[in-house]
């Protein structure tokens, strides 16, 4: 059951590496004819894949006109200077949002993902903390861990990250959207490491290592933590699309990424301009990319979720 | 434990978390940098800044300030907001009510169409049953950011229903009434339709597993029709763990209420709270998360107290 989740956050990893280089064209690379434009239809001839090229009409409605007579070739490995090819359409500014999606993949999943490997850390950590030593620190670690997993998610990260200054350089944002989203994540890793951590430790080969001389460390991290690794690469697997989308309200609403950098979420907040977003409803792709990730991992992980339905669906 | 004594114990403990929240938050919104006043600081003499922190209290100790809070807290005095120059309590109750309208209409419309999809694709392989099943997973896959920003756009570009806002202003009575109707749907479905999701997959595995259960066979054998089995049955028999997944799904509402609300502009508590904090108006934010964790003990605690009178097996295992 542990090779699903592993199989999806390895994709995960790829995608987030690997979109941006093959990505058509720059993320804030501008077609000033091409405000708005709408996908272009792909079509097939002996050469292979070709689109008619996009002219606009009329500058104020933006409407463009498919010219049939001339054909241009997709944008990768496109001569320099052919007319620019939108498989998304443009945004306002005339970006291409195919681009800026996979663009984004890089910092929507890279934040999510790294968030995901400290909240991990932290969780198993703690878990097998409180799991083994139990007494005192079982007690602590479980009491600010409910009180924490009570506590609507979103809520607790905007006011977190309202709270610091609204304006930050990028890595500062990263580090501390990071930041926030492990000490809030790390009570639904902790929680099932402590309780298989407990159950595992009255096993005989645990006894004997205990009986052998093996110090506590070696115990933790060699009989017990092997134990935790298929609920880990579940819970892994759940917590990634949490941190997407807990990203996307983010930057949303304002408080995630600086303006500048391609996201998920920045890209949802230039679509929020709801006359805009009629008109060009295309500029909402990011919405459908974040759809997938929780989609995928949802059928991925149907019979291996239990409790943990509510879990992705409270992330909103 | 009989029940009395659980609401009692559950009561307590939720005072004491709309306690800890509350200065939690204000706690926050103090050690954020900046104040109410750093916004209009341009248009301010040095003295007039000083004479309005004075006067909203920001020119105490720290530990002073929340003295003070509390001692309020206990006259229901939340302060005042400096960003709508009104007073918190007020102004926390009313949001708090908008959203309870959003929240409420959310869970019952949710209730009634998810309830019944489960209990029915529990039942069955019909190709339906799958299909539904399906549209579960994926509609369960759309949080409530997607959601309502996807039944925005559909509204404004249909112009079937309004795509923002609570009502239109200038209207009283029946006409007022009328109005909030027309405004309801977007933001209600937005809010309902995961939860809606989550209610059918529930249900739908409950149910499955009932059917699997000896006394269901038993039925069948002493002659009972195949309806009235799964009615009388198999149905009551599955609701224990749909009844447990309530207690879940007030959190599942409260955060997603707060990207709703904000999305499609409703006067609520989150956008009030999202407003206070830009704003770093620390008596609102404050008044926001007392509110806010209040409600959430009080709607958990109602759901736990619901879930146990149905299946007292609950206080045994508490007690």
């Amino acid at each position: 059951m542990t090779r699903r989740p592993v199989v999806l956050l390895a994709v995960l990893v790829l995608v987030a590496l690997g979109a941006p280089l093959v990505a058509p064209y720059g993320p804030a690379e501008r077609f000033r004819d091409h405000q708005h434009a709408p996908p272009m239809r792909v079509h097939v001839d002996a050469g292979g894949l070709y689109a008619h090229p996009l002219t606009l009409v009329d500058r104020l409605e933006q409407r463009f006109d498919a010219d049939a007579t001339r054909r241009v070739r997709l944008p990768w490995g496109a001569r320099a200077g052919a007319a620019p090819v939108f498989l998304l359409g443009a945004d306002a500014l005339g970006r291409d949002v195919l681009s800026r999606l996979l663009h984004g993949a890089r910092a929507s999943l890279g934040l999510a993902l790294v968030a995901t490997a400290g909240t991990l850390l932290l969780g198993a950590l703690l878990g097998l903390w409180a799991g083994y030593a139990g007494g005192l620190a079982e007690r602590g670690v479980t009491t600010v861990g409910d009180l924490l997993l009570v506590l609507p998610l979103i809520y607790v990260v905007v006011a977190l990250r309202a709270a610091l200054p609204l304006v930050l350089p990028l890595g500062t944002v990263v580090v501390a959207l990071a930041i926030i989203f492990v000490l809030l994540g790390w009570p639904r890793v902790a929680r099932g490491v402590r309780a298989i951590v407990r159950e595992e430790a009255e096993r005989d080969h645990v006894v004997a290592a205990i009986a052998l001389g093996a110090s506590r460390w070696r115990v933790m991290t060699r009989h017990l933590l092997p134990a935790c690794l298929g609920y880990l690469a579940v819970q892994a697997a759940l917590l990634v699309p949490m941190f997407v989308l807990a990203e996307a309200t983010l930057s949303y609403l304002g408080l995630g990424f600086p303006d500048g950098v391609p996201s998920w979420g920045t890209a949802l907040s230039d679509a929020a301009n709801v006359a805009a977003t009629t008109r060009a409803p295309w500029t909402l792709a990011p919405a459908a990319a974040v759809f997938l990730v929780v989609l995928v991992t949802n059928v991925l992980l149907e019979p291996s979720r239990h409790d943990a339905v509510a879990d992705v669906s409270r992330s909103g | 434990m009989t029940l009395t004594r659980f609401v009692v114990r559950r009561a307590a403990g939720g005072l004491v978390f709309a306690l800890v929240v509350a200065s939690l938050t204000l706690l926050i919104a103090r050690l954020a940098p900046g104040d109410a006043t750093t916004g209009e600081a341009i248009a301010m003499t040095v003295e007039q800044r000083a004479a309005l922190r004075a006067d909203l209290g920001l020119d105490q100790p720290l530990l002073t300030q929340y003295g003070r809070w509390l001692v309020g807290l206990t006259r229901f005095d939340l302060g005042r907001s400096s960003l709508f120059k009104r007073p918190v309590a007020d102004l926390v109750g009313e949001r708090a009510l908008n959203t309870a309208l959003l929240a409420v209409v959310a869970l019952v419309v949710a209730s009634l169409v998810g309830i019944p999809l489960g209990r029915y694709t529990g039942a069955s392989h019909a190709m339906l049953a799958r299909a539904v099943g399906a549209a579960s997973v994926a509609v369960l896959s759309l949080p409530p950011l997607l959601s309502a920003l996807l039944l925005v756009l559909v509204a404004a570009h249909t112009g079937w229903l309004p795509a923002g806002g609570m009502t239109s202003g200038g209207l009283s009575g029946a006409a007022w009434l009328a109005d909030l109707a027309w405004h309801l749907p977007v933001p209600v479905l937005a809010l309902a339709l995961p939860l809606a999701a989550t209610l059918e997959r529930v249900q739908s595995r409950a149910m499955a597993e009932a059917i699997g259960r000896p006394f269901v066979d038993a039925s069948r054998a002493r002659g009972l029709t195949r309806e009235r089995t799964l009615r009388v049955h198999a149905w009551p028999a599955s609701l224990a763990p749909v009844l447990g997944i309530y207690g879940v799904l007030v959190g599942a509402i409260f955060s997603g209420s707060f990207v709703v609300e904000v999305v499609t502009s409703w006067p609520g508590l989150g956008r009030l709270l999202f407003d206070a904090l830009l704003a770093r108006d620390v008596w609102l934010v404050a008044g926001c998360g007392a509110a806010g964790a209040a409600s959430l003990a009080v709607a958990t605690t109602m759901a736990d107290v619901v879930h146990a009178t149905l299946d007292p097996r609950l206080l045994e295992r508490r007690g």
